[in-house]
């Protein structure tokens, strides 16, 4: 008697999947890497500068980023998969001290005097064991700067259905800041404040075809502690933050045009009194087996906290700040990345303006805070599998 | 305006009653690097970044890590 032994059409199909090219680095959450694969990005973030009208005291300079960025994935055995990440960046520029109204009544800002410098470095590793459909995932991470350090951990699992045309995610994370303020003579700033923050999420992804691919969920945030910003005038802030969200995400591949649609949506809400709605598309256009360009656009727009104001006025009692992040205002964000592929390595390249405005925003704004950013954001990359 | 960028999310939730059944050797396309939720991810990670100290929503489908870098 001859017996046959059946392939496991998956296997065959996984496998098949890995020998190609552009999908063996594909490290999803469902499969283990099969390769190991290494990562550098260099970014250069410029902020552009304010003009002169918007200030009353203090340079016009803000702030300039040059970021590293490493990453490692790689597998440890057939079920088990480590990713490091590392990012080392140096900052300078001025920040805004407070908000003043000039003779005319108008917001004007009080600017930092002299260019602040800093750096920052942030190491994290995600250790994820794989399973019959299914992963959970086990990180940690550390990040320092001159006056502030994070130490975080996260949990994270997935779990498909039995036809893989659905997965379940969720997860819980965790981080405890410390601030200590780089002290300046006659201006009165803590010593040494802490923070820490829960965030958790649950998600539902779903295969809709062979071509379009879902994804929902909701998210929640809770912060204790400090707060406020140590740098400002007057900045008092509630010491609790409750933030919600909800997320909606779509992949859609077009064959005719080897292109793939990318769109994304977020609502954000918290017992500040901010509410965001946050709008992306990509689109993944490939020129040639090798070459790909990616053109997106993303819109966001917020409403004030509650206790914002728009000048750091000492007739203000209370929880109070004039932190731009805390305005309302709209902004609008563009670029354009170029990826070129081959069997074992990749080249990546990205450009993006980002334009915060009151005008841009989903609700009329009476006094548009001056301190609101436009910036550029470059990037070069390499990617190599082994 | 307000209405039309909540649709998005309810285009999604109305996508996921749907019931059509895919192989999973019909699946290449989906499996493909520019059909990935992340399709790049250290550099998304910088742009996260970026919008998290600029702007007051911050949070997603991940759990986020530490650090204030706020530029």
């Amino acid at each position: 008697m001859t017996t046959t032994k059946k392939r496991n059409p998956l296997a065959a199909l996984t496998g098949a999947a890995l020998a190609l090219p552009a999908i063996a680095q594909l490290a999803h959450a469902d499969s283990a890497p099969v390769k190991t694969e290494v990562g550098y990005r260099y970014s250069q973030y410029q902020e552009d500068d304010l003009s002169q009208s918007q200030i009353l005291i203090g340079s016009p300079e803000r702030y300039d980023v040059d970021n590293h960025a490493f990453r490692l994935v790689t597998p440890l055995n057939a079920q088990l998969g480590l990713t490091v990440d590392a990012s080392y960046e140096t900052m300078s520029g001025a920040s805004a001290y407070g908000v003043a109204e000039d003779a005319q009544g108008e917001p004007k800002l009080i600017m930092t005097g002299a260019s602040i410098d800093d750096r920052r470095n942030d190491v994290s590793a995600s250790l994820r064991h794989y399973r019959d459909n299914g992963s959970i995932a086990v990180s940690v991470g550390w990040s320092d700067e001159k006056d502030y350090t994070a130490y975080n951990a996260a949990l994270e699992a997935e779990q498909s259905s039995a036809d893989r045309l659905t997965t379940y995610s969720g997860g819980i994370g965790y981080s405890s800041d410390t601030i200590e303020p780089v002290q300046e003579a006659g201006i009165n700033r803590p010593d040494s404040e802490d923070k820490s923050t829960i965030n958790g999420f649950a998600a539902i992804t779903r295969i809709l075809s062979a071509s379009w691919q879902v994804q929902g969920g909701l998210f929640a945030g809770f912060n204790d502690g400090y707060l406020s910003d140590a740098y400002k005038a007057r900045d008092i802030r509630p010491d609790e933050r409750q933030s919600f969200g909800a997320m909606a995400r779509s992949r859609y591949f077009m064959p005719d045009l080897q292109a793939a649609l990318h769109a994304d949506y977020r609502y954000y809400s918290d017992d500040w009194g901010i509410q965001s709605h946050t709008l992306e598309f990509a689109w993944h256009q490939s020129l040639t087996k090798q070459l790909r360009l990616v053109p997106l656009l993303r819109y966001y727009s917020q409403s004030q906290a509650d206790f914002y104001v728009d000048n750091d006025s000492i007739s203000h009692t209370g929880d109070q700040s004039s932190d731009y992040r805390l305005s309302p205002f709209g902004a609008i964000a563009y670029g354009l990345g170029l990826v070129y592929e081959e069997t074992s390595w990749r080249l990546t390249a990205n450009v993006e303006r980002y334009d915060s405005e009151g005008d841009l925003a989903l609700e009329s704004v009476d006094r548009e805070n001056p301190m609101l950013v436009s910036y550029t954001l470059l990037a070069v990359g390499v990617d190599y599998r082994f | 305006m307000k209405k039309l960028l909540l649709l998005p999310f309810v285009l999604v939730l109305a996508a996921c009653t749907t019931t059509e059944s895919v192989q999973p050797w019909e699946r290449g396309q989906l499996a493909r690097t520019d059909m990935a939720w992340n399709t790049d991810p250290l550099h998304n990670a910088m742009r996260e970044h970026v919008y998290t100290s600029k702007e007051g929503a911050s949070g997603g489908l991940s759990t986020g890590g530490g650090g204030c870098g706020c530029y």
